[in-house]
C-alpha cells in the first residue's frame, strides 16, 4: 500500500534562510508519526508546507500518491489534510457546534439559493448536520457546552475542540501542533488517550508536533527528530530516545561543555 | 394619523428604509464578514446613477431598471473585490476609500452624468410603501444570507481567516460573494434614493456619506441586523428631532454619537466584537 502522506526531498528558502532542507518524510495509514526538535527547529514550517501555506523551493509533498504542490491550502483541506495550530485558532466567538459545523463546509450538499428561500432541503439538510456535530460533540463529552461560544471554554477543552474541528472537515490525515502545550501532566496523559483513540476509532493518522516528551514517545509509531531545518534521525521511539544525536541536539555535546 | 404621517414624516421614514438597505449591505460585508470598507458610497452612487440614466436616456421602466441598479453596482463591487480582498484592515479600508474618491471623479467630470451639475427631475417612484416592502424584504433576505452555509463561512472568515481556510473555506470566492451582494444591496438603495430626492449630484455620495453609514451600523451594532435598523433610526431621526438647536444640532449629534460609543462600544444591539 502507498503511504498516506509523502515529502520527497522537501526544502524551503527564506531569503537566505534554508527554513528546511532536504527532508523526506512518510506517513503511513493511521499511523501516529511524532515531529520533534528544538525551538526554530523548522517543525511549524513543515506543517505549513504540508498544509501549503508556504509551497517548498524544491522536492514534492505527495498525498495518496498525488503530487499536491500546486493545491491551494483549502483544496488540501477537501483532499484530506486538516490540522490544528500552536495558538488555539478556533472561531471565537462562533458556538461550539458553529466551529463543528464550519469545518463540514465542504461536505455539505446546500446551495446559497435553496438557503436564501428556506426550501424544504435546507431544512432538512440543517438537521442532518445538527445531528451530526452533535456525534461529535458527544464523542468529545461536550454536547451541553454546544451552545457555548467557543471563547468561553476552559482552555485544554478549547484544544480538544479544535482537534475535533479538524476531524469534522473529513480528513484522512490530522497535523496536531503541540496539543499539549500548555497542559499539566494529567491533561496531557488524557489527552494522549485521545489521540490515540481517535486513530483506533476513526481510523485516522496523525503527525504530531510535540515537545512533551512523554507524549510522543507514549503514542508515536515512529518518530521523526529536526534540527536546523534537517531531519537528522527517524526511528521507533525507543530507538530515537537513545540515539546519540539527538541527545547532542537537545543537551549538546559532552566536550563543548566542558570548555565553556 | 394625519398628524402622525404627514408628508414631512413620511419622507423621513422613506430614508429610513433606504438607508436600511444600504447598511444592511455594509453590514454583511464590514459586520459579517469582517472587511473594513469606507467606500460604501460608491455603490449607492453607481446605483443611483444607474437607474437614473437607464429611465431618463433609455427610456427603461423603473421596474426594471431598480434591479439592474442592484446588479451593476454589485458588478462593480466583485470587480473591486478581484485586486484588493488579499488586502486586510487598514490596507483594505484605504483602498474601499479611494476607489470611492475614483468613483466620485468619475461622475464629476463625466458629460453623460452632467458633471457637478447633476442631473434633475428625476421621476419620483419611490413611495414610503415601496421603500418600507423593500426593507423588510432585503431584511428577510439578510437573515437568511447570514444564518446558512454561506452566513457561517463568512462568519469564520470574520473571526480567523487562516482558520477559515484551513477548513476547506475558499476564503477569496466568499469575501468576493460578500462584497458583491452587499454593494448591489447599497446600488439598489442608491436607485430608490434617486428616485426619492429626484436630484442627484456626485458631491451628495462624497467619502462624508460612508461614513454616515459606517457611523449607522457601528452604533447600531456591528453584525447585528436589528443593529443596523436601530442604528439607521436614531441617526436619521435625531438631527430631526434637534432642528430646534439650529447651529448646535451637530455638536448635539456628535455628542450623542460620542455618548453611546462610550457606554455601548458594541452598539445598541451588538454582541460581538468585530475588529475591523
Amino acid at each position: 500500500m502507498t503511504p498516506l502522506l509523502e515529502l520527497r526531498d522537501i526544502s524551503i528558502q527564506f531569503g537566505g534562510l534554508k527554513a528546511v532542507s532536504n527532508l523526506s518524510l512518510t506517513i503511513e495509514r493511521e499511523q501516529i508519526v511524532g515531529l520533534i526538535g528544538p525551538n526554530g527547529a523548522g517543525k511549524t514550517t513543515v506543517f505549513n508546507l504540508i498544509t501549503g501555506i508556504y509551497r517548498p523551493t524544491a522536492g514534492g509533498v505527495f498525498f495518496n500518491s498525488e503530487n499536491i504542490n500546486k493545491k491551494r491550502s483549502y483544496e488540501r483541506t477537501w483532499l484530506g489534510i486538516a490540522r490544528t495550530f500552536q495558538n488555539i485558532r478556533l472561531f471565537k466567538q462562533l458556538t461550539v457546534a458553529e466551529n463543528i459545523i464550519f469545518a463540514m463546509h465542504y461536505n455539505r450538499d446546500i446551495g446559497i439559493f435553496s438557503s436564501m428561500l428556506r426550501l424544504p432541503h435546507f431544512w432538512r439538510e440543517r438537521n442532518e448536520v445538527n445531528k451530526k456535530a452533535n456525534e461529535y460533540l458527544e464523542y468529545i463529552n461536550m454536547l451541553d457546552m454546544r451552545n457555548e461560544r467557543a471563547e468561553n471554554l476552559p482552555y485544554g477543552r478549547q484544544r480538544e475542540l479544535e482537534i475535533v474541528r479538524a476531524i469534522a472537515t473529513g480528513a484522512e490525515l490530522l497535523l496536531l501542533d503541540e496539543p499539549a502545550a500548555g497542559m499539566n501532566p494529567q491533561e496531557t496523559k488524557q489527552l494522549m488517550r485521545f489521540i490515540d483513540k481517535v486513530r483506533n476509532d476513526m481510523h485516522k493518522s496523525v503527525l504530531l508536533i510535540e515537545h512533551d516528551m512523554g507524549l510522543v514517545m507514549g503514542i508515536s509509531d515512529k518518530v521523526a527528530v529536526l534540527d536546523y531545518g534537517q531531519k537528522i534521525v527517524e526511528g521507533k521511539p525507543s530507538e530515537v530516545q537513545h540515539n546519540k544525536k539527538v541527545i547532542e541536539t537537545y543537551l549538546g555535546k559532552g566536550d563543548d561543555d566542558a570548555e565553556s | 394619523m394625519d398628524a402622525i404621517f404627514n408628508s414631512y414624516t413620511l419622507q423621513i421614514i422613506t430614508m429610513c428604509c433606504i438607508n436600511i438597505i444600504i447598511v444592511q449591505g455594509l453590514n454583511l460585508i464590514s459586520g459579517i464578514t469582517g472587511q473594513l470598507s469606507l467606500g460604501h458610497a460608491a455603490f449607492m452612487s453607481i446605483g443611483a446613477y444607474t437607474v437614473t440614466l437607464l429611465m431618463l436616456d433609455l427610456n427603461v421602466p423603473f421596474w426594471l431598471a431598480l434591479p439592474l441598479a442592484g446588479l451593476i453596482a454589485g458588478l462593480a463591487g466583485f470587480m473591486l473585490g478581484v485586486p484588493i480582498l488579499r488586502l486586510r484592515g487598514d490596507y483594505l479600508a484605504i483602498s474601499t476609500l479611494g476607489f470611492g474618491e475614483i468613483v466620485r471623479v468619475l461622475f464629476l467630470n463625466s458629460t453623460t452624468t452632467h458633471g457637478a451639475l447633476g442631473i434633475s427631475s428625476i421621476p419620483h417612484y419611490t413611495t414610503p410603501l415601496i421603500s418600507v416592502i423593500l426593507a423588510i424584504v432585503g431584511f428577510i433576505v439578510m437573515f437568511n444570507l447570514t444564518n446558512c452555509r454561506f452566513g457561517l463561512a463568512l462568519r469564520g472568515i470574520r473571526e480567523d481567516e487562516i482558520a477559515a481556510e484551513m477548513m476547506g473555506v475558499n476564503i477569496a470566492k466568499y469575501k468576493m460573494l460578500a462584497f458583491a451582494i452587499g454593494t448591489g444591496f447599497a446600488g439598489i438603495g442608491g436607485a430608490l434614493y434617486a428616485c426619492q430626492i429626484t436630484f442627484i449630484s456626485p458631491g451628495d455620495f462624497a467619502f462624508t456619506r460612508s461614513f454616515e453609514q459606517l457611523s449607522m451600523l457601528v452604533l447600531g451594532g456591528t453584525g447585528s441586523l436589528l443593529g443596523v435598523a436601530a442604528g439607521v433610526i436614531i441617526l436619521t431621526v435625531i438631527p430631526e428631532v434637534l432642528r430646534f438647536a439650529t447651529e448646535y444640532r451637530m455638536v448635539m449629534y456628535g455628542l450623542a454619537l460620542l455618548i453611546i460609543m462610550v457606554f455601548r462600544p458594541q452598539g445598541l444591539f451588538g454582541n460581538i466584537r468585530v475588529n475591523l
